[in-house]
């Protein structure tokens, strides 16, 4: 459970599910003395538990919670009043409050913003399965900035296995899953991606992949840092050379993906490159 | 073209296949969704020991990987996985409760069309092992994926493509 937060950095979004109420309060202290640690600005939005309970939580054994509080480096909220603010579960207002609360971090001067919450039995019945796993898709792209990171905590006796495994594959990260990890810079258009790619971050890819459909441009995928794709992962990068064929799309990758590549795409519209020892195989797909 | 594999039809119900001696070195487990990276994981570790290397290890991962995702995503949820080493060739046996699979897809000698983001699981597993064997009953579908294991981690018999 420790280690997706132990290994936070900044542009993760982990999802963590957990089965027991100790688990849950666990993963609120190890998140909090990470971040306190590290001196992020956090903010944690709790919802099965109450906010005074979760802060006198944090008070016991967190260290250095007390002096970090009082400076403001870790707002605890009821996440009722995030998430369900005039009683209902929209997600364009969430997105929009993450991208103010990551200026305001930013103005404050830490070097970025970590966010958790748990989502209850409310939550998961006013917003229902669909909307959380949209929600979760769409969130991904205020991660590619590099400026927040987020756990997003699902208990899994409120959600079924089909659903829970959607809204899990909607995270480049989940605890037991495979770690995808991107940037993303728009001039040139390059999406660089690390870590593994299969069907347990599947939708997280998806998402990441389907506005660079509109790029009108030529487009770098670096996938160097991916060291094991799976057959859909691949078809997706194929998908989007295909949708985008006015437009060069190339895949800077190692050569297992490469390999897949040339297998899955069979008209050779998505240029790949081997990433390692230069450019021993030219800029053309056409081996 | 690589082995193909062929299809054995379901005649037999329990177990699909006979089992493997039992052995102190088999990697056995049981996968859902969420276990398929840390089983492709301790697949890996087990065939680079049993002397799988490069790029045969790489397409092994692949196979084994898309036949865990067909598991759960057709065959109900998930599946058991068994792998050995028997003389010079390894084996992994990946089991689920689903239907089966349909005949259309089972050839896997044709690619599904370019669009189709799944699906092409089987075909690419054809194309990379050396052996892939399919056999439906009614307790579940069991695919075998086999890889002849030389001395240096490569094919003894040089494939063609």
């Amino acid at each position: 459970m420790g280690n997706a937060i132990a290994e936070l950095r900044l542009g993760d979004h982990v999802c963590l599910t957990f089965d027991s109420d100790d688990e849950r309060s666990d993963a609120f202290v190890d998140f909090t003395a990470a971040g306190v640690r590290g001196g992020f600005k956090m903010l944690l939005f709790t919802m099965a538990e109450s906010a005074e309970s979760m802060r006198d939580r944090l008070r016991e054994r967190v260290p250095g919670y007390q002096t970090a509080s009082a400076r403001g480096q870790v707002e605890v909220a009821a996440g009722q009043d995030i998430y369900l603010a005039e009683g209902r579960f929209d997600a364009e207002r969430m997105l929009r409050g993450f991208a103010t609360a990551m200026d305001v971090a930013e103005r404050q001067g830490y070097p970025g913003l970590w966010v958790t919450a748990d989502v209850a039995r409310e939550l998961a019945e006013k917003a229902g399965p669909e909307a959380l796993l949209a929600y979760e898709t769409a969130v991904n792209t205020l991660f590619a900035s590099g400026r927040l990171a987020a756990v997003c905590q699902y208990d899994r006796r409120l959600l079924d296995g089909t659903a829970m495994e959607h809204i899990c594959s909607a995270h480049p990260i989940s605890f037991d899953g495979a770690r995808l990890r991107f940037a993303l810079v728009d001039d040139p258009p390059r999406l660089a991606l690390t870590g593994e790619l299969d069907a347990t971050n599947r939708t997280a890819l998806a998402a990441l992949l389907a506005p660079l459909a509109r790029v009108p441009a030529a487009l770098t995928v670096d996938a160097s840092g991916v060291t094991f794709a799976g057959v859909e992962s691949a078809a997706m990068l194929t998908r989007l050379a295909h949708l985008r064929r006015s437009f060069a799309t190339t895949v800077v990758c190692q050569p297992q993906l490469e390999r897949l590549l040339r297998l899955v795409d069979l008209d050779g519209v998505t240029l790949v490159r081997r990433a390692t020892g230069g450019w021993p195989n030219g800029d053309s797909a056409d081996a | 073209m690589p082995d193909t594999g062929s299809e054995v039809p379901g005649s037999r119900s329990g177990t699909a296949f006979s089992d493997p001696e039992p052995s102190g070195t088999d990697l056995r487990g049981v996968f859902g969704s969420e276990q398929i990276t840390a089983t492709r994981h301790a697949v890996v570790a087990h065939a680079a020991a049993a002397g799988l290397r490069g790029t045969r290890l790489e397409d092994f991962a692949l196979a084994v990987n898309e036949m865990m995702t067909n598991a759960v995503r057709h065959g109900g949820g998930g599946g058991t996985l068994c792998q050995w080493v028997d003389g010079l060739v390894l084996t992994c046996d990946i089991t689920d409760d689903g239907p089966g699979i349909p005949a259309e897809c089972r050839s896997g000698r044709l690619p599904p069309p370019v669009f189709v983001a799944h699906g092409r699981g089987l075909w690419i597993t054809r194309k990379v092992c050396d052996a892939v064997v399919i056999v439906t009953s009614e307790s579940g579908t069991t695919v075998r994926l086999s890889m002849a294991l030389g001395a240096d981690g490569t094919r003894p018999v040089d494939r063609t493509r």
